[in-house]
C-alpha cells in the first residue's frame, strides 16, 4: 500500500508557477519575509522557524504580526552562547547592582515585586541583524528573513530605581548588564560569555526596565527569565536576558561583544561599501547605542494566496521607529509610483509597533508591486535605496510584497 | 480512520485528479481542476515538548531543549569540523549560511579562533579544505566541474 503511493502520488514538494513553466518554483508563500527553513518547537514556544538549534535561535512567523502584541510563545529567540538556563531556583537567584556603587544590591524577585514601583511599556525588540538575508553581497550571520522582532507590553522596575538605590558613584563611565547564559568556550574568550554596557551619561537609561512581566505573564524561559532588561527604541543587542548583574565600571567595556561585534558605520544610514571597509579605516560606533530607524512591513497581504480582482481587500500593516514613534505610513500599490496614506490604528506608546490599514480594490487582473513607506516622529523616512554595511545590521529599505491578482470570471 | 483507509481513500481520489497544471486544464464543469493531491512527508509533524510544571516549588524549570542538529555533508574532513565546530554551537549555524565565496572559509575559521576556538594551527588546513569544497559556490570548485550540457539533437 505505502509502497504503491509512494509511487504513485505526484509529490508537489514545490508549487509550480502558473505560468507552468515551474521557473520561479517556491517551497513556501513568500520566501522573502520568512526564511524558508523547518520549524522547531522548544519549550514554552509554538513552532518557529528554526534558525539554531544550538545556541537556540528561533523566528517568529509572519500571521503572528497580525496582532500588534506578539504572543508569548511565538516571540523570536535570538541567543549567542549555548550554555541557556533550563531551570532556575527563585529561592537562590538575585539581581546584582555592584561596582562603582555606594551602596551594592542583591534584591531577589520577591523583593523586586514589592519594592518598587512597577512600570510598563511597550516595545518593539528587534534583533539588530533582522533581516539581514537582504543584504547584497550578504554577509554571515543569523539569515533573518524579517522574523527577529516583536512586540510586548513590558512590566517591571525603573533601572534608574535600581541605580539610585544602589548610588552610582562619581568617575563611572559605563553600566554593564550580563544574564545567567553563557558558553562553552574558555574563560576569558569572547565565546565564553556575553553581556553589553550602556554609556551612563545615556539618555535611554531613563526609559530602561527591569522587566519581569511580558505580556501579563512570567517571561518564557526563552526571552530572558525571571527579568530582562528592556532598553525601548533600541536593538535587541542590550536587552540582556536573564538579567543577574549590572556593574557600574568606571573604565569603558572592551569586550568583544561592544568593540568588535554589533558595530554600525557611523553615518546617518549606517551604509558603507565593501571598498571602504576593505581600507580598514571605518568609523563605527556601537549598535547599543543608537535608536532604531523607522521601518514598516506588510502583514496582510502576504502573497501566499491570489486575490481576486475587484474583491475589496484590507492591506494592513506594521511600523516602528526608535525615534519619536511613527507619524505616517504610505502605501503604494503600482510599485512606487503613487502613494497614498494609510490609517493609522491606536497608538500604543512611541516604541510599540503602530498598526496601519488600507481599503484596496484590484482593479484588473496581474501582478502588482506593493510598497510600504513610514516615516517617524523626527521626520526620517524609510530610504527607497538598499544599505550595505558587513555586519548586516539595521536594514529598513522600503519594503515590497508582490501579489497575484486572479480574473473573477 | 485507520491509517489503511485513509491511504485506500487517498488513493480513490487520485483516480478523478485531473492532471496538468491550472493554465491548460480542461475544465470540469463544477470548476474543481484539482484534488486529492498528497504528498508524503514527515518533516512538517512536531512533538509538544513543554513538560507540564507538576510542582510548586521556586525552580522554574522547561526541561531540556530539543537538539537536532542538520548534518554536515559527507566528504574528507567531515568529522574534524564535526569536532572542532560543535564545541560551542550546533554545526547547523554552518549549513544555513549562504554559499560564501571559498576565501570567506578561511576568514570565519579565523574569526572562530578569536572567538576561542581551540583548533590547532595545522587542522585549520583541513577544516578550510573541507567548508570550501561543500559550503562555497560549486562553480568556483575545480574539483567538482559542472557536467557539460549534452548536444542538442
Ligand atoms: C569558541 C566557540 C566556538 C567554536 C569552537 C566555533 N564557533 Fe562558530 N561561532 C561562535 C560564536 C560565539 C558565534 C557567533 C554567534 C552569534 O553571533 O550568535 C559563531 C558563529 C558561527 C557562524 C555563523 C556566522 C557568524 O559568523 O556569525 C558560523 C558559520 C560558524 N560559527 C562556523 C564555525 C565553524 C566552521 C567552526 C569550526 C571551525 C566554529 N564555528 C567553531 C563560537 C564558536
Amino acid at each position: 500500500m505505502t509502497g504503491l503511493l509512494g509511487t504513485a502520488l505526484p509529490l508537489p514538494r514545490l508549487v509550480r508557477a502558473e505560468d507552468g513553466t515551474g521557473s520561479s518554483a517556491l517551497s513556501l508563500p513568500d520566501t522573502h519575509w520568512n526564511a524558508a527553513l523547518p520549524m522547531a518547537q522548544v519549550p514554552q514556544k509554538l513552532p518557529l522557524i528554526r534558525f539554531s538549534d544550538r545556541p537556540i535561535v528561533l523566528g517568529t512567523p509572519r500571521p503572528f504580526f497580525d496582532s500588534l502584541l506578539t504572543p508569548n510563545a511565538a516571540f523570536f529567540v535570538r541567543y549567542h552562547l549555548d550554555v541557556i538556563p533550563n531551570a532556575i531556583d527563585l529561592s537562590h537567584w538575585r539581581l546584582l547592582v555592584r561596582g562603582n556603587v555606594a551602596k551594592p544590591l542583591e534584591l531577589s524577585f520577591e523583593q523586586l515585586l514589592s519594592r518598587f514601583e512597577p512600570v510598563t511599556v511597550v516595545a518593539v525588540n528587534q534583533c539588530t541583524g533582522n533581516s539581514r538575508s537582504r543584504f547584497a553581497p550578504r554577509v554571515p550571520g543569523t539569515q533573518w528573513g524579517n522574523e527577529g522582532m516583536g512586540n510586548a507590553r513590558w512590566t517591571g522596575v525603573r533601572l534608574m530605581d535600581l541605580l539610585h538605590r544602589a548610588g552610582v558613584r562619581p568617575g563611572t563611565v559605563a553600566l554593564r548588564f550580563q544574564g545567567l547564559d553563557s558558553g562553552r568556550s574558555a574563560e576569558g574568550t569572547p565565546a565564553h560569555s556575553y553581556a553589553k554596557s550602556l554609556d551612563v551619561g545615556d539618555p535611554i537609561l531613563a526609559q530602561c526596565i527591569v522587566a519581569y512581566q511580558m505580556n501579563g505573564e512570567p517571561l518564557p524561559m526563552l526571552n530572558g527569565f525571571p527579568v530582562r532588561l528592556v532598553v525601548p527604541g533600541r536593538f535587541s543587542t542590550c536587552w540582556v536576558k536573564h538579567l543577574s548583574w549590572i556593574e557600574a565600571l568606571s573604565e569603558p567595556d572592551r569586550s568583544h561583544w561592544m568593540l568588535e561585534a554589533y558595530r554600525l558605520p557611523d553615518n546617518a544610514r549606517h551604509s558603507v561599501t565593501p571598498a571602504e571597509v576593505a581600507t580598514g579605516k571605518l568609523a563605527t560606533i556601537a549598535a547599543s547605542s543608537v535608536p532604531m530607524p523607522v521601518r514598516s512591513f506588510f502583514v496582510r497581504p502576504d502573497g501566499s494566496s491570489k486575490l481576486v480582482v475587484r474583491l475589496p481587500i484590507e492591506v494592513k500593516g506594521i511600523a516602528f521607529s526608535g525615534s519619536g514613534g511613527i507619524r505616517q505610513v504610505e502605501v503604494s500599490t503600482d510599485g512606487g509610483r503613487s502613494w497614498r496614506l494609510a490609517r493609522l490604528d491606536p497608538d500604543l506608546g512611541p516604541y510599540s509597533f503602530r498598526g496601519w490599514r488600507l481599503p484596496w480594490t484590484p482593479q484588473r487582473p496581474g501582478v502588482y508591486e506593493l510598497r510600504c513607506r513610514a516615516t517617524d516622529g523626527k521626520g526620517n523616512a524609510q530610504p527607497t535605496e538598499p544599505i550595505w554595511n558587513p555586519g548586516g545590521y539595521a536594514w529598513n529599505q522600503v519594503e515590497t510584497q508582490t501579489v497575484f491578482v486572479g480574473e473573477a470570471a | 480512520m485507520n491509517r489503511h483507509r485513509f491511504m485506500a481513500a487517498a488513493a480513490a481520489l487520485l483516480l478523478w485528479t485531473l492532471p496538468g497544471s491550472a493554465g491548460s486544464t480542461p475544465t470540469n464543469p463544477d470548476g474543481l481542476s484539482e484534488a486529492g493531491v498528497y504528498a508524503l512527508d514527515s518533516s512538517g509533524l512536531l512533538l509538544p515538548t513543554s513538560p507540564y510544571p507538576g510542582n510548586t516549588s521556586s525552580t522554574y524549570s522547561v526541561g531540556a531543549y530539543p537538539l537536532a542538529p542538520t548534518p554536515l555533508a559527507r566528504g574528507t574532513g567531515q568529522e574534524l569540523v564535526e569536532s572542532y565546530c560543535s564545541i560551542c554551537h550546533s554545526v547547523t549555524l554552518i549549513g544555513v549560511q549562504p554559499r560564501f565565496p571559498p576565501e570567506f572559509w578561511k576568514k570565519e575559521v579565523d574569526k572562530m579562533i578569536h572567538l576561542g576556538a581551540p583548533i590547532p594551527t595545522e587542522m585549520v588546513g583541513q577544516i578550510v579544505d573541507y567548508l570550501q569544497k561543500h559550503y562555497s559556490p560549486v562553480k568556483t570548485q575545480p574539483s567538482a566541474p559542472e557536467p557539460k550540457p549534452k548536444p542538442s539533437p
